[in-house]
């Protein structure tokens, strides 16, 4: 079962969301809500993915359109961490690749492999 | 389509030949994981090939052998001789399937059930490895793809699931997986549909993909594969390539996949090609595809090109430098030669007469041309004789299993070449050759290491050129031949009188005489009454002859001397009143002058002196009795026959003559010392002369008025 939770950033500049476990289709309506809550406030979103176990396409979709919805407004979603072999391994299987993406966000798309993220 | 079944059949006979060897490889080094690919392979070309060509008995048959290989391909099963002998067992099954498919005895179906039973077990064996499972191969398997490219089908498929489809608990990840697990798959995923994240239907599928499978399944097999999710997704599968386009490596443009996906109409597709760009491009740049789309469609492109580019590849490679073709289409190209080569005799024949320059000229230049065409077409049919030697290493190894021997089974000069007709012919004297080597030959291992002996016995099989023949050689280092024994039994079948004094060389040649046979019992591998008479006769019968070599406790060594062909021959024109008659060039040593003189001081012998040695002859004018009178001079052609020299006297010698053998016909097949004939550049016919069989009739007819 995932979990969703925020933690303060230390020396207080902002809070990192930081995904854990499984996420799977019971965690993807969470997950919407608090990425939409964090897309229609100001607040500065950084993400913590590495705890990550495994990952379903509910959640990846949830990710995707968040990432999206995050770019057309103008804002960043940048990871702290690195992606766990859990997302990677599940991307592979769905063959979700920036370079058969339609988004004008592709080019920040967090799924890159191997390239850094802020 | 029958056309294409004999095709399999034949190919299926090819590859089991290949298995067989690669078998006995893998039994001698069971850890070559080149020769288990191998096996895999062939076993894997004919099932897939089988099915294709409804052999659908052999498919099922082979499947659960190719998975066996499988596992042992991935070292999950290891290979012993009893995986062995059941594969060889196999083998036999499945050449009587495809017997039966033409006609032969019907196959033994609790037979093919007890094999395929035993096969199982092996796999259930295995802990926790679901046999079926193992048929899937991994999804970028490309590496093996050359050999089995011609059974494989390509297919787009669009697997769109609907909205709905997580509702009841489905993850796309495990059907993606099996379609992958199908064959060679390129997946590519579409999200162009997923909205914003506030329009988002967290619990809802928004994704679609399209995957490029090559596989040697049906679409049915696939659509399978989608079957508890078709009533939540649309499944499109569509063929687009097939093993059958070969003739071009080229495949869709862009334009044309987007457009045969519906991703496209056909005004987008022709509003833009008036452009000069990259059609993916300007497609996207115009808004008319996405980037996704032209992605996936080039993805296609990528996939179909390099599958056609692999297939052209193999073509190239293999199968465009040789050609399959019926030997009855060779054998009819020889005969035409045939007929060639006697008009243009007859051609010679008339610039000759005629006197006329401007015909001498053109019928030299068909003479070379004929003279080179009929080495071409002689050409064709060479074989090299290692295909023949293949099936005997499983002869040894079966018959050295069944009698408790332990042999070792090596050929060298396979590449040597014959006549097809001649390798065809040889396969039955060759078995008998080596059953005989290790039925009589080898020795127990337990007597072979009371006479000091490796236990392990040696089988060589050899093939070598000796000018216009071959040599082909059976030899072991068992017991050698007893002389006693043979010269014993020869006295018993009244083959020699008791009191004949013969050399060793002689004693050996009795065991080639007819009803002949030393066995001591009668063994399920050889002395079944069945001697060696019947190698002599079918390897005299076209034109070669055998020879034994043994020395006592080191072995025994036959050479069969064989032409290269039986279809045109260099032989030498002689005349006998006014018959022509043609010797085989090969056998003749020279010819040389017996006057009335010679023959008076022989005092009626038939012997004649050729440089101090004493040559027999053979008078053919009384052998074949001809009229007419000898002529003062007759000439003596005097010809080699294994060791020995004979001469044959005739009136005249006219010359060399390139001979085109024709059959005597039904009635006339048996007239011993005239193996054929050929016709002339007049259209006479002259005989040709079996020059073994008048050495033999002769010495028999003498031998029979000495005992009288």
């Amino acid at each position: 079962m995932g979990n969703i939770t925020w933690q303060n950033k230390a020396g207080g500049r902002g809070r990192t969301l930081r995904l854990e476990g499984a996420l799977t289709i019971e965690t993807a309506s969470e997950l919407k809500h608090v990425l939409l809550q964090a897309l229609e406030t100001a607040e500065p979103l950084e993400m913590d993915m590495s705890a990550v176990e495994s990952v379903d396409l509910a959640c990846v979709q949830v990710l995707c359109s968040a990432h999206c919805s995050f770019h057309q407004a103008n804002r960043k979603m940048p990871l702290a961490g690195e992606i766990p072999a859990g997302i990677h391994t599940a991307l592979e299987a769905l063959a979700i690749s920036p370079d058969a993406c339609d988004s004008p966000c592709t080019p920040e798309c967090p799924w890159k492999m191997g390239e850094g993220h802020e | 389509m029958d056309a294409q079944k004999q095709l399999y059949r034949e190919e299926a006979f090819e590859l089991l030949a290949d298995l067989e060897e690669a078998l006995i490889e893998l039994e001698q080094q069971p850890g070559d994981l080149d020769t288990v690919n191998r096996i895999f392979r062939a076993m894997h070309t004919i099932k897939g090939s089988g099915a294709m060509f409804g052999f659908d008995d052999i498919a099922s048959f082979t499947h659960t052998i190719e998975t066996v290989y499988d596992l042992i391909r991935e070292e999950k099963l290891s290979v012993d001789e009893e995986l062995i002998s059941l594969t060889l067992r196999s083998c036999d099954q499945i050449k009587v399937m495809l017997n039966a498919s033409q006609g032969g005895e019907e196959a033994d179906a609790t037979l093919a059930e007890e094999i395929t039973a035993s096969f199982k077990k092996l796999i259930s064996s295995m802990e926790g490895t679901a046999p079926e499972q193992d048929d899937s191969r991994p999804a970028d398997s490309g590496g093996e793809q050359a050999d089995d490219l011609k059974a494989e089908t390509t297919y787009r498929i669009r697997f769109k699931p609907h909205r709905e489809l997580f509702q009841n608990g489905t993850n796309p990840i495990p059907l993606l997986n099996e379609i992958r697990g199908l064959g060679h798959a390129h997946v590519i995923c579409h999200l162009k549909e997923l909205p914003g994240l506030k329009e988002l239907d967290p619990e809802a599928c928004y994704t679609y993909w399209d995957i490029i499978l090559t596989t040697d399944k049906d679409a049915d097999a696939i659509r399978d594969v989608f079957i508890f999710v078709e009533h939540i997704s649309d499944v499109e599968v569509t063929k687009i390539d097939d093993y059958s386009e070969i003739d071009h490596e080229e495949y869709k443009k862009i334009g044309e996949i987007l457009f045969d996906r519906g991703d496209i109409s056909l005004s987008d597709l022709e509003s833009i090609l008036g452009r000069q760009k990259r059609i993916g491009e300007l497609l996207v740049e115009s808004g008319k595809a996405r980037r996704s789309e032209v992605q996936s469609a080039l993805v296609e492109q990528e996939h179909v090109r390099n599958l056609r580019k692999k297939r052209m590849g193999n073509l190239s490679g293999d199968a465009a430098s040789s050609i399959r073709v019926a030997s009855h289409k060779l054998d009819s190209l020889v005969n035409l030669v045939g007929e060639l080569v006697t008009v243009q005799a007859r051609l010679t024949q008339l610039s000759v007469q005629r006197n006329d320059t401007d015909l001498t000229l053109v019928s030299e230049e068909v003479e070379r041309l004929t003279a080179e065409l009929r080495d071409n077409a002689m050409g064709i049919r060479m074989l090299p004789i290692g295909t023949t030697f293949a099936k005997f290493k499983r002869l040894v190894r079966d018959l050295s299993t069944e009698l408790g021997k332990e042999v070792d089974f090596t050929t060298s000069g396979e590449e040597t070449e014959l006549d097809k007709t001649v390798i065809d012919r040889l396969g039955d004297p060759l078995v008998h050759l080596i059953r005989n080597s290790i039925d009589h030959g080898i020795e127990s291992p337990e007597k072979r290491a009371a006479a000091g002996k490796p236990a392990e016995g040696t089988i060589r099989l050899t093939a070598e050129h000796s000018g216009a023949h071959v040599l082909i050689s059976v030899s072991d280092d068992g017991a050698g031949l007893d002389t006693e024994a043979i010269r014993a039994k020869a006295m018993e079948k009244g083959l020699i009188s008791p009191d004949a004094n013969l050399s060793e060389k002689e004693i050996f040649e009795l065991i080639l005489a007819p009803g002949f046979s030393t066995a001591r019992s009668v063994s399920k591998v050889s002395g079944r009454g069945v001697g060696m008479d019947v190698v002599t006769s079918s390897i005299e019968a076209f034109g070669g002859t055998v020879e034994i070599a043994s020395a006592k406790d080191k072995g025994t060594t036959i050479t069969l001397k064989l032409p290269l062909t039986l279809a045109i021959i260099d032989g030498l024109l002689v005349t006998i009143s006014d018959e022509y008659f043609v010797m085989p060039l090969n056998a003749v040593v020279e010819c040389v002058e017996l006057s009335a003189d010679d023959r008076r001081h022989a005092h009626g012998r038939n012997l004649a002196r050729v440089r101090d040695e004493i040559v027999p002859y053979i008078p053919l004018r009384e052998v074949f009795s001809l009229d007419g009178d000898n002529p003062a001079i007759e000439q003596v052609v005097v010809t080699e026959i294994g060791e020995r020299r004979i001469g044959f006297v005739v009136d005249k010698v006219v010359g060399q003559h390139q001979t085109v053998i024709k059959n005597l016909g039904k009635f006339l097949r048996h007239v011993d010392g005239v193996s054929g004939a050929t016709i002339m550049g007049d259209g006479t016919v002259a005989l040709i002369l079996d020059i073994n069989k008048l050495t033999q009739q002769v010495e028999f007819t003498e031998k029979s008025l000495a005992v009288h």
